[in-house]
């Protein structure tokens, strides 16, 4: 492993803090009172003064950064102006429905894109080539909002088989978790699998056409054998990476998602705390959202220079 | 989410698939965008009906002659608002493309060649816009701004600089070492000179594809911001805010929905069509 | 053969649309609702409310708004419960009685009521409960109308007497809100909300998701039918509704006329709804365009509030013409007629042209862009801003705005017009300020129901309909959507605050 760490790791937490610096500067310019926003329409100005210095609002933006920046530094992200819970732990109880929809989609759009796309490169014009291209061609031209108020309608209004909204932890009720997921999954599994496909079929087609490849296929490899094991591998580098940009950038791809389906996910929490002006969860939420970020792109540089060795030279 | 598409660079260039568009795909994929132009532009002149105008006599109608999209729960013309829309889609499209694509690659490009502190501080602002949760800050930008149209379009354009500058100016690094840029150096040419008449001209070609495909996200990205509840407001017809106005009548009038949506639809696939017959065009 | 592909693409684009285009256009049944039953012991209900709740305390704001009634009810059974046409009737409290003078209120709570851990909650506790919410630390909206109390005196464990600074013959409807409902200042449920004396108690709860109840043991009423209620935060309209369809959930709460129309039109679906959601344009009279009471009149006399009824509610709800429209005894008084030649002389070439501002809610752009086609048939030109939800409060408070679209449930009691028409009412945007109607107004806080009451009430409603602050314009429907299986609810059509106490409803008896 050739990847300079401490560089990489000072300009990450860098990247971390001009974030944060905007995203307060950003917040204090919202129009509307959060202390308006808590205390209803029926205060008085006199309690909403009081309130907004209790709430350190009447402080500029750069003091509060600051103070932000020394409490992420002890753990303490502050506390919620809508809950009056810490951000942290609302946060971290948001990231489980967030991440299980990440997750399984990413599961679904791989194991929809890996076989179809290796056996299309293998024999590129045929029925099945031609088939998965204009599907992928289809998938990728309907928004995933489209998708999600299509199948709401079918499967779930008309046709009663799944769900149309909600969410259950998967320790309370696995069954019932599951039968929620479907229909989110599918409608972000599937265009993301449609991206998989059309960069795994490229370079699984140039690397069919290796001098290497074609030996396997002298010696006699079988096609299964010949695929999965000889040109999976060399050809992931580039699906590392979209998959690391896609897990990093999760946040706001799951956040149409959750709002159609009514997910109690990240997403959700990030428009409600907009809606109430909760300035201090939003600050929180973009500073964990950034990391995520920052997390996988690093995680995918080092599965890249794992699988792919050229890259820790600059070849690729 | 469609914004973050923006930053997922790989999705261009990685399909090298060699398959080609059949020449009656791009001619109907060029049909049809130049339909759809000229609809947006007849609409925007004003020759349709007009798609703010409520009509109570023909709330939620079914499509008709009068009426090819059928009319919403005010009575206004679905098929003259979706072209509204489209007007308001190009609008988005173009900008971000000319605004983010432009300054985008200007910023790779001299990244690319000076090299340096240039290219650290575009390394770094890149870096910066990428971790930055898109929806989170255009939607504060809009509740600041306003939701007008520039306001919109600008955000969705400020989002696709970083990738635009990331991928020029690696197309710029190895245009850079090609000869005849070298021989241009050494010969004595002015940096501005090699900037328009060497590296620019080859770094274009190699962005064409992606600026298609910015095209097709920057649509999409107008249509779930709007979706959202933080695109162009209503009244004014946008083709997200049409789709998700139209959601609570679905089952009464689906017209209202479904025929904007498959308007949305069909234009991103006849982007893609000709992305793909450029990306083809190019090998 | 690849020739093929892209236009195949296109070709099934259409296909997969056309074929969504028609599974999605099957009729619905339409068949006469609900059938009164019976109320079966047991079960779970799963409603949706239309906000994200971050906190289930009762002194904050989120607790007393309209939507989370069902669940404020359930847990803090208020004092006070609205009844029909803007009174008020006894609801955790046995009697509330007012003097002449609406300044001195003595409350009986019944024998033996207790919080949900078993303690009594006795007039001390009430007496407790209204400091805590008087003390600036709980940041509570309801510490004005506690700072109102002057003094309470407790007579026993069962009797107590407000003593208010100033006579408000509206009391009883505060009761009825945040300052009832009644909560320990000493026990905490493990959530650390102060625990109340509801019939029932919280079992779960996912701050923005969802929050279940179950039957408190404690209670010392009648025990409830239903096991359980889970509420679920759903603030998307469309969802609510199609999940309802979908059966996911049981009960919605909803305030989209056309989800009213669907549902009546269901046999297997029941609407409970009141008009509850007074609209009224709003005119910033700081602004020089709206000077001139003639233009003003004009204004008023080109909006047709029949046709804003037919459009935006669908005609469901009904029209309004002063604040008290909603109530029993509702004023009768001249408000201007809706005369497009009447405006036009005034309006017609005289360059009129101001912004709407109206909260993004797809109902009141809808509402605003009504007003505005009205509004330019006679020749005035109008621009609609929408603001969202957070600051347009903000926006109308600080009187930046020119003209503004606010819906409002304030109107459902007799307190809300001095809200609105007072110079000093927290709900007065417009600045108005007239001396007579403030004398109507403060006179009329210091009777009790009454003819006299009644009379100030129109004296001051007419003055309205003149001066024309704000323009009237309808009350929408606004209630419950819910499987027609569900049983015992009441009747909310009369009400003017659609506020169900849950203990009485449950799944119907096979």
């Amino acid at each position: 492993m050739r990847i300079a760490w401490l560089p990489r790791a000072g300009r990450s937490l860098l990247v971390l803090i001009v974030v944060s610096a905007l995203t307060c500067q950003l917040a204090a310019l919202l129009p509307g009172d959060p202390a308006f926003v808590i205390l209803g329409d029926e205060s008085t100005e006199a309690q909403r003064e009081a309130l907004r210095h209790t709430l350190g609002l009447d402080q500029n933006a750069f003091v509060r950064f600051v103070n932000f920046m020394g409490g992420v530094v002890t753990g303490d992200w502050g506390t919620s102006f809508a809950s009056g819970r810490p951000v942290l732990v609302e946060i971290l109880s948001r990231v489980p429905a967030t991440a299980e929809l990440v997750i399984l989609s990413q599961v679904v759009a791989l194991a929809v894109a890996v076989p179809l796309a290796l056996h299309s490169a293998r024999n590129v014009g045929g029925k099945l080539d031609r088939l998965v291209s204009t599907g992928t061609f289809l998938l990728l031209a309907v928004p995933s909002f489209v998708v999600g108020i299509i199948t709401i309608q079918f499967f779930a209004v008309q046709l009663g088989w799944l769900p149309a909204s909600g969410y259950t932890a998967f320790v309370d009720d696995p069954l019932e978790n599951i039968s929620h997921m479907v229909l989110p999954v599918l409608t972000l599994g599937l265009a993301e699998g449609a991206v998989y496909v059309r960069a795994l079929r490229g370079s699984a087609i140039e690397a069919l056409r290796s001098p290497y490849a074609y030996a396997s296929i002298v010696r006699g490899a079988s096609d299964p054998q010949l695929l999965w094991w000889r040109i999976l591998r060399p050809s992931s580098s580039t699906l590392l990476a979209l998959i690391g940009v896609s897990l990093g950038v999760a946040l706001g791809g799951t956040l149409l998602v959750e709002s159609l389906f009514a997910i109690p996910g990240l997403g959700r929490l990030t428009v409600s705390s907009l809606g109430v002006r909760d300035l201090p969860m939003i600050q929180g939420v973009v500073l964990f959202a950034a990391t995520t970020v920052v997390i996988f792109g690093i995680l995918a540089d080092i599965a890249v220079s794992r699988i792919d060795p050229r890259s820790k030279h600059g070849l690729v | 989410m469609a914004l973050s598409d923006l930053a997922t660079p790989g999705v261009a260039i990685a399909s090298v698939a060699r398959n080609r568009i059949p020449r009656i795909g791009v001619i109907v994929a060029l049909l049809w965008l130049a339909l759809l132009a000229v609809g947006a532009l007849v609409a925007a002149a004003g020759l349709t009906a007009d798609p703010l105008t409520n009509d109570y006599t023909v709330i939620s109608q079914a499509p008709s002659l009068a009426h090819p999209f059928g009319t919403d729960n005010l009575g206004r013309d679905v098929f003259s608002r979706s072209l509204h829309g489209a007007g308001s889609s190009a609008v988005v499209a173009l900008v971000t493309v000319f605004v983010g694509g432009g300054l985008g690659i200007l910023l790779g490009v001299w990244a690319g060649l000076r090299r340096g502190i240039a290219d650290a501080i575009t390394g770094f602002l890149t870096d910066v816009t990428i971790a930055l949760p898109s929806l989170i800050i255009v939607a504060t930008v809009v509740t600041l701004a306003g939701p007008s149209l520039p306001t919109i379009s600008l955000t969705i354009a400020a989002f696709a600089i970083p990738v635009f500058a990331r991928l020029s100016r690696s197309a710029t690094l190895s245009i850079a070492a090609e000869n005849y840029v070298v021989a241009a150096r050494t010969l004595g040419a002015s940096g501005w000179r090699i900037l328009t008449r060497e590296v620019l001209p080859s770094v274009l070609p190699v962005m064409m594809p992606f600026l298609m495909t910015t095209l097709a996200t920057a649509i999409i990205s107008e249509g779930a911001l709007s979706f959202l509840g933080f695109g162009l407001r209503p009244p004014e017809p946008s083709w997200g805010g049409l789709i998700a106005e139209g959601r609570t009548q679905l089952a009464l009038a689906p017209w209202v929905t479904l025929l904007p949506a498959l308007l949305l639809c069909v234009t991103i696939l006849a982007i893609n069509v000709l992305g793909e017959h450029l990306r083809e065009a190019k090998r | 053969m690849n020739r093929r592909r892209a236009s195949c693409a296109l070709l099934a684009a259409t296909i997969v649309g056309m074929l969504t285009l028609s599974a999605c256009s099957s009729p619905t049944s339409s068949s006469s609702p609900t059938v009164a039953a019976a109320v079966s012991s047991g079960g779970t209900l799963t409603v949706a409310l239309d906000r994200e709740l971050a906190t289930l305390d009762a002194s904050t704001a989120v607790m007393g708004q309209q939507p989370v009634r069902l669940l404020a009810n359930a847990l803090y059974q208020p004092l006070m419960a609205p009844a029909e046409g803007g009174t008020f009737t006894p609801g955790l409290a046995k009697s509330l009685e007012s003097d002449e003078t609406a300044t001195h209120w003595t409350l009986t709570l019944p024998q033996k009521v207790t919080f949900s851990d078993g303690s009594p909650l006795t007039t001390a506790s009430v007496k407790a409960n209204v400091e805590h919410l008087a003390d600036p630390a709980t940041k509570s909206p309801a510490a004005a109308q506690a700072a109102q109390i002057s003094g309470m005196t407790i007579t026993d464990d069962t009797t107590m007497v407000f003593d208010l600074k100033a006579p408000n013959a509206d009391f009883a409807s505060q009761l009825a809100r945040t300052l009832g409902m009644v909560t320990s200042t000493t026990a905490k449920d493990q959530f650390g909300f102060p625990i109340g004396a509801g019939p029932y108690t919280i079992e779960s709860f996912t701050p923005g998701d969802s929050v279940t109840v179950v039957r408190n043991k404690n209670y010392w009423g009648e025990a409830p039918d239903l096991d359980s209620i889970t509420f679920r935060m759903m603030p998307d309209a469309d969802s609510r509704f199609q999940s309802l369809k979908s059966g996911d959930v049981d009960l919605i709460w909803t305030e989209v006329a056309s989800q009213f129309e669907q549902a009546r039109s269901d046999s297997a679906l029941a609407v409970h709804v009141a008009p509850a959601a007074v609209s009224a344009l709003q005119l910033n009279l700081s602004n020089e365009k709206f000077a001139d009471v003639k233009v003003r009149t004009a204004l008023a006399q080109a909006i047709d509030r029949d046709a804003v009824n037919a459009v935006v509610n669908l005609g469901e709800g009904t029209t309004v013409d002063s604040p008290y429209s909603l109530l029993a005894d509702a004023p009768s008084i001249d408000y201007p007629k809706y005369d497009v030649d009447a405006a036009k002389k005034v309006l017609e070439g005289a360059g009129l042209s101001f912004s709407i501002s109206a909260d993004n809610s797809p109902d009141s752009i809808q509402r605003a862009t009504v007003i505005k086609d009205m509004l330019t048939a006679v020749g005035v030109d109008v621009e609609i801003v929408p603001v969202d939800g957070a600051s347009f409060g903000t926006a109308l408070a600080a009187k930046d705005f020119e003209a503004a679209v606010l819906v409002t449930s304030i109107f459902s009691d007799p307190s809300g017009g001095a809200l609105v028409a007072t110079s000093t009412g927290q709900y007065n945007f417009t600045g108005y300020s007239n001396g007579n109607v403030d004398q109507l107004l403060g006179s009329a806080k210091a009777l009790t129901n009454g003819p006299d009451r009644t009379k100030l009430l129109t004296d001051a409603s007419q003055k309205l309909a003149t001066d024309l602050p704000m323009l009237w314009l309808t009350a929408g429907n606004a209630g419950f959507i819910g499987s027609a299986k569900v049983a015992g609810f009441p009747d909310v059509s009369k009400l003017t605050l659609v506020s169900v106490q849950p203990g009485e409803i449950g799944w119907a008896a096979e």
